[in-house]
């Protein structure tokens, strides 16, 4: 299985008219969403506006999808064009959208350009949120935080993490997850507003 | 494998069927065809259980870049979840596997042979008229099977020598202009004789 | 360099397994009784719903040929939903040229008639909200309740499996249908109209078509620059017929989904239109249109005048010295049934 097939199999369920299965895919694509908006459109409330517009769009449209391309490449093709009209309607041009940026969005990069579209409350959450994940690094065990990295930084599949370690598949399983989890758990108290929240 | 207190504490909600560590697994995609089927339908019953997923992410996202994961990012999701609930529930009857390369719809060799197959299947009218002439002078191959496919009688020849008198054209032309939207696609709404419009 | 080597393999073996679960995918293999199951467990509604949103939102492109009443007629259409509207191309293939290009939201519903000929467009305008609210389609309870959905085989049309789905009319009011759904879209590939003797009388098929794939709007544009050509609109306005003195009542499981006034052939007229989800019926009034008497050799429809051709049935009436006409896809009894039913009760 990939995370291709996931997504599949989520568009299946929503397919079948279950809506909280596309809520699963908006929130595992919502990050590059937004990251290949602010290439594009420098307000962020703007940038939010596109991006709702954009997954409406794609729910709607979902009979369309059927599985030739990745799940990300037919939402990317979907945000796009209300952003360029975002653009046109701001008297600006859109650069033409090539498969250097689509392989662009899926690499590991920062938001960097995100930073000064930021109020200053925002920006304290950001360096809030900053501290909190390099406290969380700082105190993970090596071998946890090298897992996390190679597979969220580097993109690394399962199998060769567990090459590249010299361990058990399971042993990788286990440490990127704990390593996710207290990553979670110090961002919680920044992030949550309430304790128990509901979807 | 030790079991950190703030592990334990985050474990509380997780159901019995579907742990936080197996949320992780399916985030990664490392998961059998089966077991991941059952996990998706955990977490689409279950809104505790979408949390975690929703945890997960946030934290390979923080990692990645801490401004995308400071923006405001559960309240976005809740907005188009709330959206997507306003929504018309999309209907499909089932999705196709990804068969890349070995799926086709039209082979261009094929199409002639299709349509023409098509049109065999159809009765052309047995009475000699001067529409069935050049209909068949067009695009009718001259061997003619009278049988369609699925129906086992032949096309209904039912006033077919007679168009309706040109008379009804204006309301036809009416008619089919307020015919609005039907199951059948009526896209005879617009094929329409020539002397309609 | 072992890495390299044990990740290339692993990558063609991950290929080739695919490539074997793609082959037995194409070939049916795998699909069987659980599609069966899945056909099953939809509801009859279900179905109803995943085809009308499958011809407005799945993006399409193909030939379709329509045959009725001894005709045929080919046409390519290109169809775009790019989520909120949806676009649409006809193009005639045979017969004088013609194109019709159709903009369609939720809102609103546009169709342009290209008529290179007299270098003429004709603008067609439905403003959805004009219609009864509620009623610009029928549910698909409404449907049920007039006609039995039944599954039937599954076949192939362009070389697409589809799944039959049999519409058997529940009254003599109206015809049958044979469908033929597309299973991974819902796109509707087939339609067949029967009569009371289960003929087929009309039949609309896709030869050719590709779905799902994404559509460059320059395929949406006319094919003629129209620089220079007249515009015309056709022209429509709500109207309320029993305002008038008239009494339209509506045939057996259809509903009201328009009253307009109008003018046909350059008579004023006022149209109503009923539909039960499948089939169209309009009724026609032209108030004190026969007071003089047609010359002599026009084309004006006689008397009692009842004509079918294909799955269209067409009756003109005289109601005092007003026109009536019906036209519609249903059965000549049910055109002669409503033209029959029209009273004048005169105004206020």
């Amino acid at each position: 299985m990939t995370e291709r097939e996931i997504d599949q199999q989520l568009v299946e369920r929503v397919q079948r008219g279950d809506k909280a299965a596309f809520d699963l895919l908006v929130v595992k694509y919502q990050r590059k969403i937004f990251r290949l908006l602010s290439r594009l459109i420098r307000d962020s409330a703007e940038i939010e506006d596109v991006a709702q517009e954009a997954f409406v769009k794609a729910y709607r449209a979902l009979p369309n999808f059927r599985g030739d391309s990745a799940f990300y490449t037919w939402l990317y093709r979907i945000a796009i064009d209300p952003a360029k009209n975002y653009l046109v309607s701001q008297g600006r041009r859109a650069p033409r959208s090539t498969q250097a940026d689509i392989e662009d969005a899926e690499t590991f990069d920062d938001g960097d350009h995100l930073r000064d579209l930021n109020t200053p409350d925002s920006m304290l959450v950001t360096k809030q949120v900053g501290e909190a994940v390099n406290r969380a690094i700082d105190q993970l065990p090596e071998d946890l935080r090298t897992a996390i990295v190679l597979r969220e930084l580097e993109g690394l599949s399962y199998e060769e993490i567990a090459e590249s370690m010299q361990c058990p598949i399971g042993t990788v399983r286990s440490r990127i997850f704990r390593a996710r989890e207290a990553i979670a758990l110090e961002l919680r108290p920044i992030l949550d507003i309430a304790k128990d929240k509901r979807w | 494998m030790e079991q950190t207190a703030s592990n334990q504490g985050l474990n509380n909600r997780a159901s019995a069927t579907l742990t936080m560590e197996r949320i992780s697994v399916l985030l990664d995609g490392e998961m059998d065809r089966t077991e991941a089927a059952a996990a998706i339908a955990a977490l689409c019953a279950d809104p505790a259980l979408r949390r975690h997923w929703h945890e997960l992410h946030r934290a390979g996202d923080a990692l990645r870049s801490q401004e995308v994961a400071a923006g405001d990012a559960e309240d976005f999701c809740r907005r188009v979840a709330a959206a997507i609930a306003a929504e018309p529930t999309v209907l499909a009857p089932r999705a196709a596997k990804p068969v890349s390369g070995l799926r086709r719809y039209w082979a261009p060799g094929l199409a002639v042979a299709a349509s023409a197959a098509a049109v065999a299947l159809i009765a052309v009218p047995l009475m000699p008229t001067p529409e069935t002439v050049s209909i068949a002078k067009n695009s009718i191959p001259s061997q003619v099977a009278t049988v369609d496919v699925a129906a086992q009688k032949p096309l209904s020849t039912i006033a077919a020598a007679r168009g309706l008198n040109p008379s009804f054209s204006p309301y036809l032309a009416a008619h089919r202009e307020l015919i609005g939207n039907s199951v059948v696609p009526r896209a005879t709404v617009y094929l329409r004789s020539s002397e309609e419009r | 360099m072992q890495a390299v080597a044990v990740r290339a393999n692993q990558k063609s073996a991950r290929l080739a397994h695919g490539l074997a679960t793609a082959l037995l995918v194409a070939t049916g293999a795998l699909s069987g009784s659980s599609v069966a199951q899945e056909s099953r467990a939809r509801t009859d509604v279900q179905w109803i719903q995943v085809v009308r949103q499958a011809a407005q939102r799945v993006n399409y492109q193909g030939t379709v040929v329509y045959q009725a009443g001894g005709e045929m007629r080919s046409s390519r259409i290109t169809h775009l939903f790019d989520g909120t509207n949806s676009h649409e191309r006809i193009q005639t293939l045979d017969g004088k040229a013609r194109e019709y290009i159709r903009r369609r939201s939720n809102a609103s519903d546009q169709v342009q008639c290209f008529i290179p000929e007299a270098r003429r467009i004709v603008i067609e305008e439905r403003n959805v909200e004009e219609s009864f609210p509620g009623l610009s389609s029928a549910s698909p309870e409404e449907i049920l309740e007039r006609y039995q959905l039944k599954l039937g085989e599954v076949e192939r049309v362009a070389g697409i499996e589809c799944q039959m789905l049999m519409l058997e009319p529940k009254d003599n009011a109206r015809y049958g249908y044979r469908l033929w759904v597309d299973r991974a879209s819902g796109l509707l590939l087939r339609a067949q109209t029967l009569n009371e003797r289960r003929e087929v009388i009309e039949q609309i098929a896709f030869t050719d078509v590709r779905i799902g794939e994404r559509i460059d709007r320059s395929k949406l544009r006319p094919a003629w620059s129209t620089e220079g050509w007249s515009v015309e609109r056709s022209d429509y306005r709500k109207a309320d017929l029993s305002q008038h003195g008239w009494l339209v009542p509506a045939p057996t499981g259809f509903r009201k989904t328009r009253e307009v006034a109008r003018r046909i052939a350059g008579s004023d007229a006022m149209q109503a239109v009923f539909s039960d989800g499948l089939a169209t019926v309009s009724v026609f009034i032209e108030p004190h249109s026969l007071l003089s008497a047609p010359a002599p050799g026009s084309q004006m429809p006689s008397g009692d005048a009842l004509q079918i051709h294909g799955p269209t049935s067409a009756f003109s009436r005289r109601v005092g010295d007003s026109l009536v006409t019906v036209v519609g896809e249903v059965p000549p009894s049910t055109v002669r049934a409503v033209a029959g039913s029209v009273e004048f009760r005169g105004t206020r």
